[in-house]
């Protein structure tokens, strides 16, 4: 047996095997390491698809509309906010260019495309424009876009991102906001010396162009209290303290003064305002207007003038009738001195009335209350003046006279029955010349009374049956007071008027 | 001897019942005037006891100054007529011995007039007896 040659082939072949045992555990780990690899790999990219579904999620979800071009302008991305915003879904712009839909307003299309060149060639790679857009519907709405452009090495263009803010609310409510501001400016202009605004330490911020106009000084001089220097001389320090205070105290603002206007006239001005405040009740602004009251003051001096002309004129009258009421007392008193006693004394009678009448114009006119007179006054002159007519000092006067004011139509008739009733008095019931006659005048819950009483001898029985003119006259004045009259006697005569005050 | 008595006054038929009443009650009245000017002219001819004088007149003055003219030349006794309306504003000349407010009492009228010429109308009757 070849043992020799049996043996060195063993060990080829076991070097052989060796060799191959080697070469296969190379490739074993060679493959192992492939496939570590290819895990490797594997687990990246489910990292990277992770993180773009993240990121897809998140731009699709953003509040602000996200809008992507790509290198030949085309639309690849158009976001969920994008749709909502414009009206558009994705697969209806997707793979379309800029002007291939009506969405950029007709008017600012020229802008958009100033801004498109400026990206697309590199000048800017970030640029923020606003301008408006329409939606699908056709309504119009105002956009902020804040826009970045990516471009390679090479300088060609890869893609457009665009996020965009709609802003249309606002951009209305400031458009009325700048309105109704618009339109109380205009309101102020209406009004002469118009309106104004105040920080809250005083100082203006903004007065009408029609105040500015009428006194002469600009906003910048009235901003610095030169509307100060406008004021009348008499009216600047007291108006500026006045203001102060108000300022301070968050009062009410209401004053009257006068400003200088550029005609080199002082006119009347009501100034009236009210502090702002903010939700805290934190005084922001004052606010208010001031009024042109030239015309108001002069019809109110000339209403003023006018009235005291009538009331001069009232008290003329008064007087006239008083004195010419005078000038009949003294006709009778001429015919009285040729004329036997009887007449004598009707006449004199006649006189007493006359007096009771013309006492009241001349308290009228003296008192400058033309149309009421009061009680006390009116008894108390008119008993002195019967007592005197007829040279009775000796007779004693009370009265006991309410404050009751009356007018010239009740108290004349009242004057004429109280000089019936002294003069009755004083005539017959004191046989010795003293005695003592008391009026009392009385307000109760309807009427008013008049009393008059003397301890005297009394009335005689059936008094108030004779056919005299006083009595007449008593009983009618009466009833054209609506009263009664009541006679009856106490100590003495005792008469008692009774009338309804109305 | 009778008060002779001067009557200033604008209203006549007021003026002539006061003087028909103090002539039945035993005065003379030497003359009416309705002007202040003509009473002050014609004052010193006329050379009254006393002067009714009223405050209101034809004039161009008032009572008072009229009253204030005539103290100038004499001290004859004045007594001032005058309506409610002025007896506060009457300036009270020296020789004003009363204001009498109108209407008044003719009695009472005589009866200061007397009072007032009391001291002066006795010496002179006096001296006259």
């Amino acid at each position: 047996v070849d043992n020799s040659s049996t043996s060195s082939e063993a060990e080829k072949k076991i070097e052989a095997l060796q060799k191959e045992n080697a070469d296969l555990n190379l490739e074993l780990s060679r493959i192992k390491d492939a496939i570590l690899d290819a895990r490797r790999a594997a687990k990246e990219d489910e990292h990277m698809y992770e993180l773009n579904q993240k990121l897809e999620y998140h731009v699709n979800n953003s509040p602000l509309a996200v809008i992507e071009w790509g290198p030949d302008l085309r639309l690849i991305r158009w976001s969920g906010e994008a749709e909502h915003i414009f009206g558009w879904k994705a697969e209806e712009v997707l793979g379309k260019k800029m002007d291939d839909f009506p969405w950029i307003y007709k008017e600012d299309i020229g802008q958009v495309e100033e801004v498109t060149k400026d990206l697309t060639s590199g000048t800017e790679m970030k640029r923020f424009s606003e301008n408006r857009n329409y939606t699908k519907d056709g309504s119009v709405l105002y956009c902020q876009w804040y826009n970045s452009s990516l471009i390679d090495k090479s300088g060609k263009l890869q893609s457009i991102m665009s996020l965009v803010l709609d802003i249309t609310k606002r951009k209305l409510n400031e458009q009325r906001l700048s309105e109704s501001e618009k339109l109380y400016r205009t309101i102020g202009e209406t009004i002469d010396y118009g309106i104004w605004i105040t920080d809250p330490d005083g100082r203006n911020v903004y007065a009408s162009e029609s105040f500015l106009r009428l006194v002469g000084i600009t906003q910048q001089e009235c901003s610095d209290f030169g509307w100060g220097d406008v004021l009348h001389p008499d009216d600047s320090e007291r108006t500026i303290e006045a203001w102060k205070q108000c300022a301070k105290t968050g009062n009410f603002w209401d004053i009257e003064h006068r400003y200088k206007g550029v005609d080199g006239q002082y006119h009347p001005i009501l100034a009236r305002g009210l502090p702002v405040r903010d939700e805290k009740g934190k005084i922001i602004y004052w606010a208010g207007i001031n009024l042109d009251i030239s015309n108001l003051k002069k019809a109110e001096a000339q209403i003023k003038k006018s009235l005291e002309e009538k009331e001069v004129l009232l008290k003329e009258i008064h007087h006239r009738v008083k004195n010419n009421l005078q000038l009949i007392s003294s006709l009778l008193s001429l015919q009285s001195m040729n004329s036997d006693e009887k007449v004598k004394q009707s006449l004199n009678e006649s006189k007493g009335r006359i007096r009771s009448i013309s006492l009241v114009h001349e308290i009228l006119y003296e008192t400058n209350d033309f149309s009421n007179i009061e009680a006390p006054r009116y008894f108390n002159d008119l008993g002195r003046n019967i007592l005197a007519a007829y040279g009775r000092e000796k007779v004693k006067l009370a009265f006991h006279v309410e404050k009751i004011s009356l007018d010239l139509t009740t108290a004349i008739p009242c004057g004429i029955i109280l000089n019936e009733l002294m003069t009755n008095s004083i005539k017959y019931a004191f046989p010795h010349g003293d005695g003592s006659i008391t009026v009392s005048f009385k307000a109760d819950q309807l009427d008013h009374v008049l009393n008059v009483t003397d301890d005297g001898i009394g009335l005689p029985q059936g008094f108030d049956q004779k056919n005299t003119l006083g009595i007449k006259l008593i009983n009618t004045l009466a009833s054209q007071l609506s009263g009664s009259v009541k006679y009856g006697n106490e100590k003495g005569a005792s008469i008692t008027l009774r009338f309804p005050s109305k | 001897m009778k008060p002779r008595v001067l009557i200033v006054e604008d209203e006549l038929i007021i003026a002539q019942d006061i003087k028909g009443s103090l002539e039945l009650l035993g005065c003379t009245v030497v003359a009416i005037f309705v002007k202040g000017e003509d009473a002050v002219k014609n004052f010193s001819s006329l050379n009254p006891d006393i002067v009714l004088m009223d405050q209101n007149l034809k004039g161009s003055i008032k009572g008072t100054e009229a009253a204030n003219r005539i103290g100038a030349i004499s001290d004859v006794p004045i007594i001032l007529l005058s309506a409610y309306i002025d007896r506060n504003s009457v300036e009270k000349e020296k020789n004003i011995v009363a204001i009498v407010p109108k209407p008044f009492n003719i009695d009472d009228l005589h009866r200061l007039i007397l009072e007032t010429l009391k001291d002066r109308l006795q010496p002179l009757g006096k001296m006259q007896a």
